[in-house]
């Protein structure tokens, strides 16, 4: 096996800061202030999907007024589409999107392998047709690193080796794991690279700046479910030192037990002063609990994707609005829920819950422009019934709901970990989430919880 | 909307100084400026004005943020139709506790009217009967009993309810058109008897000769302070209309499909339009241009385009405005290149920049030919625009929206 040793990496500058602000006294669950190229956003955080450089009908402005600041753009898309050379001419992905918090991007690696099944992948990288003209292409881990360079993205990716965890086939996991180290240090390599940008009036700094001086390289640990394989790699890779550490491969169909032990494995070895990002994890019980697991950021599709099948996201579980029992419900979608859908129509915007974000775009608006309000729609849930999957409107408010769900339930796991209640936040939120029926309970939370000495079912 | 008794919409007809020293002013200018407005005090709208055809009641592509905070769209057609399921006997709506506005959270800056059924109707198999309506559902046809729209409207109050106008869906024969003035008129005394709530009566004015519909236009006249206003399904016929009934506000649900005809209604005098071109041009990925009545630069003597079709690969790089000069919320914020860029990703939030881009192309246009009218240039200005700006809007390359429902032809 071929690793570098450290006597030839090259240390890694960062262009964030992790303040960490609380800790759980009871759970591994942590507070912090992460400080971005774009302004600082607050952990725990979910950061919702926009794939191709918006999410779901939804305009910037939106999704700033449910207090989204940082956002995934996918890189396998935008370098299909609009593709490389027009995003170096518009000058990135924040030009591109009007967007002006920040962006984290993925590899691509993982599209490429679950979106096209002729996908093959060596050592120099993923090899693919071209989904457009079936021509053999290659997505090495510098041509990744490349395009993510021109996307621009506050946070990017390095390109990993990911595979099923649930594959048996340990001799191709470890293989995995061992080139995905390969690969990060090919993506460090290409990452130093002097950035031609540097020092231009837009982009700041000083002529001579690697890309890392104002773009942010996360590793991504890999090993499968196989904990062995999972300290080996988070000792590697912490080497590498990059500026913050991600845990993947998982979130794909593995026991959530298992799951957990490996968030857990993982966070006990990666050092404390960088943030941790679980990729693929957003559904509400796996987000409390991965928080508690000590992991601070989130992504995932499944929020604003079920919102288009007519799903809302509420404080007391996935309601299915295309049901007929929701044809007359005249209530909002959440009463609890702050976001310009659920609260009644043209009620002024509530103070965002987060202190130290930057304000909205649309909020230094010069007084009589027809900006944008954030007052309140008073949508009902029987609106929703009447417009959803037969107009996209219906699409629209049902996924600003449901990111401005997830944004909220972050940030009241922030407020009780900073006022060190987070194992009551936990116990209130599965009770209500589940209806008060606590046979409902996963047992694969309650027992991970109860490893901390929290036990969700006593009252 | 307040709902006192005699209370509703009141039309106050401003006609301009008639282009008062040319000789030829008279003629078939017939334009007017007027204002629209709720006794209450709350809404108004100035006319010539357009309404935006609603789908489910959301203006398509527009969620109510972006309708109240970023467009000036003024009135909203909305169709009980699209309200009424093919299976269900129960109509959510009418269990609603309050009105059709809170039932779809309609934004207060902007009226509500409601019809039977979408404009252009789609065509259906069933025929009208003197008791029901044909409608299409979002999953068929059925019938809708008249009876059923007329309890509707008390219990929604719209701001503006029109009576159901019986259209057949051919050219009427010798015995048709009689029939559909009878039922329009018998259709239009019972709305006028039941109208329990006083929601805002339009008659509808039928797409017959003058001649044709006389009786029913005296019926009018007897009725004249039951009525707020006309709908009518032939424009021309603003023209031809009685002079006591000069005083209501005309809306048109007679498609004007380019801003050419929709200048043409206006020189006849309608004050109301039911703009189907925006969606129809936001659909089709067309970012709208034109303004009243525009200049003259291009040196070649060609006509400027009505709109710029944003798929064209040229604008792929492009980081100007979806039109220069606008200053809407998607031109200040955004530029063409993602516009393309999001038509070809077939994302949704290209119609949205789209929608809010040319719903405020069109409300300009609006406000520049009241002035123009105010100012007694319009004749002018209706020349002026012919010669600077080409008659039909660019052919249409590109995909529409994954799914719109039911779609405008």
């Amino acid at each position: 096996m071929l690793k570098t040793s450290m006597a030839t990496m090259k240390s890694m500058p960062s262009a964030l800061k992790y303040e960490l602000i609380a800790r759980c006294s009871t759970t591994k669950a942590r507070a912090s202030i992460l400080r971005l190229p774009h302004g600082p956003v607050e952990t725990p955080l979910f950061m919702p999907v926009a794939t191709q450089g918006t999410l779901k009908g939804l305009t910037p402005e939106q999704l700033e007024s449910v207090g989204c600041r940082l956002y995934l753009n996918n890189t396998y898309h935008l370098g299909l589409r609009p593709g490389q050379a027009v995003l170096d001419k518009i000058g990135g992905a924040h030009k591109l999107q009007s967007w002006s918090h920040n962006i984290l991007t993925d590899s691509g690696g993982f599209q490429m392998v679950s979106l096209l099944q002729l996908a093959t992948v060596t050592e120099k990288g993923v090899e693919f047709l071209s989904p457009h003209d079936g021509t053999p292409m290659l997505l090495t881990p510098e041509h990744s690193i490349s395009l993510q360079h021109s996307i621009g993205s506050d946070i990017i990716m390095q390109l990993d080796d990911v595979i099923a965890t649930t594959s048996p086939d340990k001799q191709r996991m470890k293989e995995a794991m061992d080139r995905s180290i390969r690969w990060l240090d090919r993506c460090v390599e290409e990452h130093l690279k002097v950035d031609p940008l540097a020092g231009t009036e837009e982009f700041g700094g000083v002529e001579g700046d690697s890309y890392a001086k104002r773009q942010n390289l996360f590793c991504i640990i890999q090993g499968g479910l196989d904990l062995e394989m999972r300290k080996e790699c988070c000792e590697e890779m912490a080497k590498r030192d990059t500026p913050g550490i991600a845990i993947g491969g998982l979130s794909g169909g593995e026991a959530k037990d298992d799951y957990c032990k490996v968030v857990d494995t993982c966070t006990s070895l990666l050092p404390d002063g960088k943030p941790r990002y679980v990729m693929g994890v957003g559904y509400p019980e796996d987000l409390v609990v991965s928080i508690a697991l000590g992991a601070d950021m989130f992504d995932c599709v499944w929020a604003t994707r079920t919102a288009r099948f007519g799903n809302a996201v509420t404080s007391s579980g996935v309601l299915n609005l295309r049901s007929a029992i929701y044809a007359e419900d005249f209530t909002a979608v959440d009463p609890e829920c702050q976001c310009p859908v659920c609260r009644p129509l043209d009620s002024p915007a509530p103070p965002l819950l987060n202190s130290t974000i930057s304000p909205p775009s649309y909020a230094s608006a010069p007084e009589g422009d027809d900006s944008y309000t954030g007052k309140g729609l008073g949508i009902t849930k029987a609106y929703i019934h009447h417009l959803v999957a037969k107009e996209t409107v219906g699409a629209h408010i049902l996924t600003m709901h449901n990111v401005a769900f997830l944004l909220s339930l972050m940030n009241k796991a922030r407020i009780a970990i900073v006022e060190d209640r987070y194992p009551a936040f936990l116990k209130d939120f599965f009770f209500k989430w589940h209806g008060g029926d606590k046979g409902k309970y996963p047992t694969w939370a309650v027992d991970t919880l109860r490893g901390f000495g929290v036990d969700l079912l006593e009252d | 909307m307040a709902a006192a008794a005699n209370s509703g919409m009141v039309f106050d007809l401003r006609t301009a100084r008639r282009t008062g020293g040319s000789a030829s002013g008279g003629g078939d200018d017939s334009a007017r400026v007027g204002r629209f407005a709720a006794t209450g005090g709350v809404v108004s709208f100035d006319t010539p004005n357009f309404i935006a055809h609603a789908s489910r009641g959301a203006v398509p592509h527009l969620s109510g943020d972006n309708l109240r905070d970023h467009t000036d769209v003024g009135a909203v057609y909305v169709a009980l139709e699209d309200f009424v399921e093919k299976w269900h006997p129960n109509v959510p709506v009418y269990n609603h506790p309050s009105t059709l506005r809170d039932f779809i959270s309609h934004p207060s800056n902007s009226l509500l009217i409601l019809a039977p059924r979408r404009s252009p109707p789609v065509t259906t198999a069933a025929s009208n009967t003197d008791a029901s309506i044909a409608i299409l559902t979002s999953v068929g046809f059925r019938v809708l009993k008249v009876d059923d729209y007329f309890n509707a409207v008390s219990s929604l109050k719209p701001d503006i309810a029109i009576s159901p106008p019986d259209l057949p869906h051919q050219t009427p024969g010798k015995n048709r058109g009689p029939k559909m003035v009878f039922r329009t008129e018998l259709w239009l005394g019972e709305l006028i008897k039941r109208n329990t709530s006083n929601v805002p009566i339009f008659a509808p004015i039928l797409p017959l000769d003058i001649e044709q519909q006389s009786y029913y236009l005296d019926h009018l006249k007897e009725h004249i302070s039951s009525l707020t206003g006309l709908a009518l399904y032939d424009a021309r016929l603003a023209v031809e209309l009685p002079e006591e009934l000069e005083g209501l506000p005309r809306l048109s649900l007679d498609d004007a499909l380019t801003p050419l005809k929709v200048l043409q209604q206006v020189s006849w005098g309608v004050d109301m339009f039911n703009l189907v071109f925006l969606t129809q041009m936001t659909d089709a990925g067309i970012s709208l241009e034109f303004q009243f009545p525009g200049e003259a630069t291009t040196k070649d003597g060609k006509k400027k385009a009505l709109g710029v079709d944003l798929w064209n690969k040229e604008y792929g790089t492009s980081l100007e405005p979806l039109a220069a000069g606008c200053k809407c919320y998607a031109c200040r914020k955004h530029h063409r290149a993602y516009v393309q860029h999001l038509l070809t990703a077939k994302e949704m939030t290209a119609w949205v920049l789209l929608q809010i881009h040319n719903s405020n192309i069109v409300s300009n246009f609006f406000i520049a030919i009241r002035e123009s009218i105010t100012q007694g240039t319009f004749e002018k200005d209706c020349k002026t625009f012919a010669e600077v700006y080409k008659e039909e809007f660019p052919e249409k390359t590109g995909h529409g929206p994954r799914y719109h429902f039911p779609s405008l032809p």
